[in-house]
């Protein structure tokens, strides 16, 4: 007796183990490794051992071996699934002990759902060495002692069959089931096997397409399929409503699995259903709303946000098909996403797909540009610039005034793309900017416009307060004069490399090698002329500046990248 | 009592001699047996008592471990049970009583004696039992007790020994009363539990293991009143006795069973006027039948929660009346293309079946089960996944179970069993229901005759010429099996 107490015992404390920690801790190691060597030490004694199961205690050969009076016992919990006995026999191994141990934290969760319990699921692993007598009471509650009723076979059978019912030309039925009997029949008689065998291959195939069924991924999408038909059908209201609230817990399953694949599909259905159908009825209309928004919701919204962070594959995956799905007015849920996630692969990811997205659809964005986060507003007006769009550009002239400064930079870029004609005002102003980077942005795309921008440009070096940039700001805004080009740009950067004059008037020796470097830009024969005489300058710095800007040119013509030769000037 | 408590009244009875019995022994600890609620209470034991001993002719009620039984069986308990259950148990037990027992000549007066001794001995284990059976012998009394019991080591239920033949029995008609329980908590609007329907399946399929002839047989039974329920039964039969010969494991077959036994949820939500209407249905009316796949999804659906038993529920309610290529006829119709489940093609096969070989008000006769198995062969690629209608001849024969034929000697006989040999499904076992002359035999010519098996002259022991119509000639089929 003392063994069988300790077996139990080590049961339990295994099972509570395997409750509380993963099969790899030492604690859950620990207590298996008790449990197997209670089992086999009286397993080697005995053929069998046999538990009756009562409501707080385990029994063996009618005593208590097991009694817990406080929580929820193992006793308990087997009694409450109706299990009455559970026999170890031998042979009963430590690959069973795990799996009876993982039953028992499996079984607690899929309870939940009613449709199993510990008896069906013990019945479904098919234990070798382990046995249980359960009971049900719903199945005991039938009785056990039907007769057989007298008029089983004797009466018509009232109910309509549609098989049968649909069969309207008998004759043709019996001609035809008599026909293929014949012929089955006559086949049979050449002893052709073929007829009704069924090659092993052909019964693999169909095992192996029932194991492709089986694939978890697979069945949520085919329940979601079915759900779908099921909800389409539907034309009672009070119906609909319990299945829109069915809709958003299977939504709450998919996206667990990070299947937005499915979920896209839902969305869809759904939104299709509220606008090309127009059988909706009124009080529908909120119902579908409400699902349509269910992933929004803050717990939906940040577990999608986890498995994009986390770059979840099936997730990612199915992006673009929620982007796709998604309604317009729920558009801006997804913008917002932008403000919180953290990973910048998968924010890149999610603005390609909604300047797809946005570009009939583009207004849905516009009130995300009054939001706080300056990270967010500018992936927005970047997203607008690139969605490319003439009519948005008046949207974004007031975030050219944006208190962050990367947000003005983006919003001058943006500009220039959709209405470059009326982003020169924007562009001008910006290259007085408090903030160098937004000054230089805007020098770069005036300068795009060739010579036509040089004249504003020249004249923003020419102020006074240009001597007070940084290095990396002047050569910037003296690359971008470079790009426009042009007569008055040569004779600028001519007189800016003029060595200084006595009493040391004249240009630094810095802006001097700046504007010299610049003569590499310039896609003119004088500027590589006047480098090729700065190269015998008297100093140092000028001269690097020649030769870098030499060879710039050299490059050019002969089609190497700027990079490269920059690279080698270095 | 030596007669079982089997029915819903006597459940009711017995749980009314529990709760009567607990009742007088707590209020007679509390009061003088003259005090009216005293009075009161051992009256109603007396009652519930006399109304057990006029039915049974006495009475058991005993204690087993943590249950009450009267008679042979268990006391149900429920929210509202429980309690006074538990409490009589630990009456019981406090004295070292298990078992409370009388017989016709019990009279209000020992029921009285009874209630009076015990209040005098609330406890003391075996020696206040002792006392309290000495004091009952002495008043020589209709009325006894018996000491407790050890918990027995194999359950009473199970201790019953039963032959495999009626124990399948057994679970066909069990299976036939879960499934009508199961469709009336549907009817009612309640919510279903699968694992009731996944349950009984188990059983069927560790059943059907060993004996699944026996239960093929079994669906020659055809019920008046239950066709929707008898006919679910039957689907899971054949749905289980065919997925096995596919190849499925226990654990498919078991929710291949529970998609078959549910296949025809959605009937519950039919108007009955509809579904039992003597005369041709209208435009109208069809559509609302052809609902039902959809409908039994929808239940299933609404259960809320994805998990495998509740798609290949859903799958068993939506695919049944689908066509295997996706032609016309077979509905729901849908507007994308759909290829059917494995276990929606399988039901799809089965299902019609069952329903073919049934005889209907609006038709003259069921099909013959041989015509019926013909007419679908003909159907196969196109209604019916072809591999699956092989499987399913192959496994009821051409002549399948049930089917009444006539022998080349002339005898008439009933095919019981499909040969397991493909080259051989024409030539299934039968058992010999008349002689040559047409004169229905008994005894030991019902010996089982397969038609296969070649005798010692070299020779086939007989075999089929013709199928032979058993309504027509008044044959009930189903004795041959039950």
């Amino acid at each position: 007796m003392p063994d069988v107490i300790r077996v139990a015992s080590a049961l339990v404390k295994a099972i509570s183990a395997a409750r509380l920690y993963p099969i790899d801790n030492p604690t859950y190691l620990n207590a298996k490794s008790n449990f197997d060597e209670a089992m086999t030490s009286v397993l080697t004694l005995k053929r069998q051992i046999r538990f009756v199961v009562g409501r707080k205690t385990l029994f063996y050969a009618g005593e208590p071996v097991l009694s817990e009076e406080h929580g929820e016992s193992v006793a308990t919990y087997l009694h409450r699934d109706g299990i009455r006995e559970m026999t170890f026999h031998q042979g009963f191994t430590q690959e069973e002990a795990a799996d009876l141990l993982h039953l028992f934290t499996h079984a607690a969760t899929a309870e939940r759902s009613q449709s199993e319990d510990f008896a069906t699921l013990f019945w479904d692993r098919g234990f070798e060495h382990v046995a249980c007598v359960a009971i049900d009471d719903f199945l005991d509650a039938q009785g056990e002692e039907d007769e057989i009723p007298d008029e089983f076979g004797m009466n018509f059978i009232p109910q309509i069959d549609l098989e049968v019912y649909e069969l309207e030309d008998e004759q043709a039925i019996e001609r035809a089931s008599r026909e293929m009997s014949e012929k089955a029949l006559a086949r049979l008689a050449e002893n052709d096997a073929e007829l009704f065998g069924v090659s092993q291959e052909e019964r693999e195939k169909l095992l192996a397409e029932l194991k492709e069924e089986e694939d978890p991924k697979r069945m949520r999408h085919d329940y979601t399929r079915i759900l779908v038909e099921v909800l389409l059908a539907e034309r009672d209201a009070a119906e609909f409503e319990r299945l829109i609230e069915v809709f958003e817990s299977h939504m709450g399953t998919l996206l667990a699995h990070g299947n937005l694949e499915d979920i896209s599909w839902l969305i869809s259905v759904l939104h299709r259903l509220k606008t090309e159908r127009g059988e909706v009825e009124d009080e529908e209309t909120p119902l579908i709303d409400r699902a349509l928004n269910w992933i929004w919701q803050e717990e939906q919204r940040d577990i999608l946000l986890q498995k994009l962070d986390r770059g979840d594959l099936d997730t990612l995956q199915g992006l673009p098909a929620l982007v796709g799905a998604i309604p317009d007015d729920t558009i801006r849920h997804l913008c917002l996403l932008l403000g919180d996630i953290e990973s910048g692969r998968v924010r890149r990811r999610l603005i390609d797909l909604l300047v797809e997205r946005c570009k009939t659809s583009w207004t849905a964005l516009l009130p995300i540009l009054s939001d706080s986060r300056w990270y967010l507003v500018r992936n927005i007006v970047l997203i607008l610039g690139q969605v490319g769009n003439r009519v948005i550009a008046p949207s974004l002239h007031r975030v050219v005034k944006h208190s962050d400064h990367r947000v003005r930079k983006e919003a001058l870029i943006a500009l220039d793309k959709l209405d470059p004609g009326r982003a020169v005002s924007d562009l001008k102003d910006a290259l007085r900017d408090s903030e160098s980077r937004v000054r230089v942005v805007a020098a770069q795309t005036l300068a795009k416009r060739g010579s036509e921008a040089a004249g504003t440009l020249l004249q923003v070096v020419s102020e006074k307060e240009f001597a007070g940039r940084s290095e990396e700001e002047t050569l910037a805004i003296y690359y971008a004069l470079a790009h426009a080009g042009g007569n008055e740009v040569y004779e600028f950067f001519e007189r800016s490399t003029k060595p200084r004059g006595l009493f040391r008037k004249g240009p630094t020796e810095e802006s001097r090698a700046a504007a010299c470097r610049a003569l590499g830009k310039m896609n003119d024969p004088r500027a590589l002329r006047l480098a090729e005489k700065l190269v015998q300058d008297k100093t140092g710095l000028v001269r690097d500046a020649a030769f870098a800007a030499m060879r710039e040119a050299r490059d050019r013509a002969d089609g190497r990248s700027t990079s490269e030769s920059g690279r080698e000037a270095a | 009592m030596s007669q079982g408590i089997s029915t819903a009244q006597d459940q009711k009875l017995g749980l009314e001699l529990a709760r009567a019995l607990h009742h007088a022994i707590r209020t007679v600890r509390t009061h003088d047996l003259g005090n009216d609620v005293a009075v009161e209470a051992v009256k109603a034991l007396s009652d519930a008592i006399n109304m057990i001993v006029a039915r049974s002719g006495g009475f058991a009620l005993h204690v087993l471990g943590d249950y009450v039984y009267v008679g042979d069986q268990r006391l149900r308990e429920d929210g509202t049970t429980t309690r006074f259950l538990e409490s009589l148990v630990h009456e019981l037990n406090a004295r070292g009583i298990g078992s409370v027992h009388g017989d016709a000549r019990v009279s209000h007066e020992d029921i009285q004696k009874l209630v009076s001794v015990m209040s005098q001995f609330p406890s003391g284990g075996d020696e206040v039992f002792k006392e309290i059976r000495s004091r009952l012998a002495t008043f020589e009394s209709g009325i006894g007790v018996g000491p407790t019991r050890e918990v027995p080591s194999v359950l009473p239920d199970s201790a019953t020994h039963v032959t495999k033949k009626e124990e399948c029995k057994r679970t066909f008609f069990r299976a036939v009363s879960v499934t009508e329980s199961l469709m009336h908590t549907a009817h009612l609007g309640k919510r279903l539990q699968l694992k009731h329907a996944k349950r009984m399946v188990q059983q069927m399929v560790d059943l059907m293991l060993d004996e699944d002839f026996t239960f093929l047989g079994l669906t020659t039974l055809k019920s008046h009143d239950n066709y929707t329920y008898h006919h679910s039964v039957n689907v899971c039969i054949y749905a289980i006795a065919l997925g096995r010969r596919a190849g499925l494991s226990n654990l498919q077959l078991s929710e291949l069973g529970t998609g078959a036994l549910l296949h025809d949820l959605g009937k519950v939500k039919v108007p009955a006027g509809i579904i039992q209407k003597d005369g041709m249905l209208s435009d109208e009316e069809t559509s609302v039948m052809r609902k039902h796949p959809i409908l039994g999804a929808r239940e299933i659906v609404q259960l809320g929660g994805f998990s495998s038993l509740a798609l290949k529920a859903m799958v068993g309610c939506f695919e049944h009346h689908m066509h295997f290529d996706g032609s016309r006829g077979g509905y729901p119709e849908l507007d994308a293309p759909y290829r059917p489940h494995v276990f929606g093609r399988l039901i799809s096969v089965v299902d019609c079946f069952d329903a073919l070989t049934t005889k209907r008000v609006y038709r003259n006769q069921a099909m013959r089960r041989d015509r019926a198995l013909s007419y679908m062969m003909s159907e196969s690629g196109t209604k019916f996944d072809p591999l699956l209608m092989r499987l399913f001849t192959n496994m009821i024969g051409i002549y399948p179970i049930g089917t009444t034929v006539r022998l080349a000697s002339g005898r008439m006989a009933v095919v019981v069993e499909a040969s397991d040999d493909p080259r051989f499904v024409h030539r299934p076992v039968v058992r010999p229901i008349t002689d040559t002359s047409g004169i229905e035999v008994s005894g030991v010519a019902h010996e089982l005759l397969d038609l296969s098996r070649i005798g010692a002259s070299g020779d086939f022991p007989d075999e089929i010429v013709s199928a032979l119509d058993a309504e027509a000639m008044g044959l009930d089929v189903s004795r041959y099996f039950a």
